[in-house]
């Protein structure tokens, strides 16, 4: 069994040497992250693990192939996007379907409960994680694959299929107007206080 | 620490040691210290923590034992893919051939696909009959499953164990695909030599019992045999030398190690207590009863017969090479020819008027 504390790099040129126990370290490390991202392109969480197994069985196949990528996270992502993105497609061609809202981000952020100890955290935090869940789909991706999958904005704009300042933009304007609401909210709170005390 | 320059929140939430502090409490007095120096920055960094706390942290998608089965599935799958290339070695006018048959078994499988989201079945071999899909299983549970097949064959196969194989055998040879371990009992025919396929060997017989193990986690893959004859080779790659091929005996086992892509040399080897092989079903004289209790523990059925009807009756039989349909058919024909069996999954139910 390969050390599951190799760098991905070094885990990818194993892999291209035919270690089966790396294939298996790389699989166990990404399989629970991608899948979770795959269900959050798609409701059919079967068709999520399938397009989870092909990007897989893809580095395999063509193993001696494929060059190392800088950011083996960010590959196996793009994957498991572009797969769901083209199954869809194919499904909306041959059944005629149009579901609007499949291939759209909607992962819900669910707050880091066990890390707040204070009632007043806990309603700050509850009142942010509602307008974080109202942004639009693709800021809530930005704000996912910056901070779940640790993705930089290189990364991200790739995935995304968009220039990096465009990616940017996506976090910032996601973060910026859950601040102004909720800092809109702090001030209602603070002369609500100065009324009646 | 350029820290003390920050000025935006967004700062502050890119910086991994300070998600790491919110996230999951480390370094926690090293951040009060520095909160408490730079008091400016008391709003910043609240704003920020609330902000990482409401975005919570990545939560798993799948379990370990999930995982693992997925990894298990991808190989089989992977392996289900080298397969269906390996036809496009042959000659110029067989190749276009071979592509035609593929590009129609893949559009039969991408129909049936559309048809059965969710599922999926192995793919049929271009040996079997165009039409003729792969039956998969895969033995989730933690019992050994028994699988009966079209030719009389059984096969045990272990928990963990998936297996492949077509509903009718093509004419010529019967084939499955293994991964994981199981035990065979096939039944004779030399006309149409039984062939197992698991990763990295093919293993040939006539008509035998043997068993493999064939974990896609275990640097081997080890083949023991029973009874009769058992010839086990490498899988060929891209036309190189000939396989090695290797021929097992009864109570011989060989071992393929993966990485060297060599056969260790023959041994015998002893037979595991309590396994299939340690039963040699010679019964003299023995009580129907415990001839067919000893076949439920064995291949992990049950069977249902009239016992009042059967209590006074005796068998001295052997059984020993024969396929667990075989075996019922032979203890039921000697009951008398007013005995039947019948197998409805797992699952036998025996009629009697009585023995002889």
């Amino acid at each position: 069994m390969s050390d599951s504390t190799l760098p991905d790099s070094q885990l990818w040129c194993l892999i291209k040497d035919d270690d089966q126990a790396a294939y298996t370290t790389l699989f166990r490390k990404y399989y629970p992250a991608l899948l979770g991202y795959g269900k959050s392109l798609t409701d059919h969480h079967g068709l999520a693990g399938d397009c989870v197994q092909e990007t897989f069985m893809e580095i395999w196949l063509y193993r001696r192939n494929l060059a190392v990528p800088d950011s083996v996270r960010a590959y196996l992502l793009a994957g498991v996007r572009r797969r769901i993105a083209r199954r869809l497609e194919r499904d909306r061609i041959f059944r005629h379907s149009r579901d609007i809202g499949e291939g759209e981000f909607s992962f819900q952020f669910t707050p880091l409960d066990e890390m707040i100890s204070d009632e007043e955290t806990r309603r700050q935090v509850q009142q942010l994680n509602t307008l974080l869940n109202q942004l639009p789909a693709r800021q809530r991706e930005a704000l996912y694959l910056r901070y779940h999958q640790q993705l930089d904005i290189d990364e991200i704009a790739r995935l995304m299929q968009i220039n990096p300042q465009s990616a940017s933009n996506l976090l910032h304007r996601g973060i910026k107007h859950i601040r102004e609401v909720w800092v809109g909210e702090m001030h209602t709170l603070a002369l609500l206080l100065c009324v009646y005390f | 620490m350029q820290r003390e320059s920050y000025t935006t929140v967004t700062q502050f939430c890119d910086d991994p040691l300070f998600r790491d502090w919110v996230i999951t409490g480390r370094d926690h007095a090293g951040w009060a210290q520095w909160i408490e120096a730079n008091a400016d920055k008391q709003r910043l960094v609240q704003e920020a923590r609330y902000l990482i706390l409401a975005i919570g942290s990545e939560a798993p998608g799948a379990t370990a034992g999930e995982t693992d089965q997925a990894l298990e599935e991808t190989w089989w799958r992977i392996h289900e893919q080298e397969h269906r290339v390996r036809p496009l070695a042959l000659a110029r006018w067989w190749r276009v051939a071979a592509a035609v048959l593929l590009f129609a078994l893949g559009l039969g499988w991408y129909v049936s696909r559309l048809h059965s989201p969710g599922t999926h079945i192995a793919v049929s071999q271009p040996a079997a009959l165009p039409g003729s899909r792969d039956i998969g299983i895969f033995n989730d549970s933690k019992v050994p499953r028994l699988v009966n097949l079209e030719d009389g064959s059984t096969i045990i196969l272990q928990p963990g164990g998936k297996l492949s194989y077509p509903r009718k055998f093509a004419a010529q040879k019967r084939e499955v695909h293994l991964s994981g371990e199981a035990f065979f009992e096939i039944s004779k025919n030399r006309q149409r030599p039984f062939l197992v396929y698991t990763n990295d060997i093919v293993t040939e017989v006539v008509g035998t019992s043997f068993r493999i193990k064939a974990a896609d986690d275990q640097p081997e893959v080890e083949v023991f045999v029973k009874t009769g004859e058992v010839h086990v080779r490498q899988i060929q790659s891209k036309g190189s030398k000939a396989a090695e091929n290797v021929v097992l005996l009864p109570n011989q086992s060989v071992s393929y190690v993966k990485s060297l892509s060599l056969f260790e040399k023959p041994e015998n080897k002893d037979i595991p207590k309590r396994a299939i092989e340690y039963l040699n079903f010679d019964f003299s004289d023995a009580p129907v009863g415990t001839i067919f209790s000893t076949l439920e523990s064995a291949y992990g059925v049950t069977i249902d017969y009239p016992h009042d009807v059967l209590r006074d009756c005796y068998l001295s039989t052997s059984l020993s090479d024969e396929p667990l349909l075989s075996k019922l058919k032979i203890v039921c024909e000697s009951i008398s020819s007013g005995t039947q069996f019948r197998m409805e999954g797992n699952h036998v139910i025996v009629e009697s008027t009585g023995c002889n």
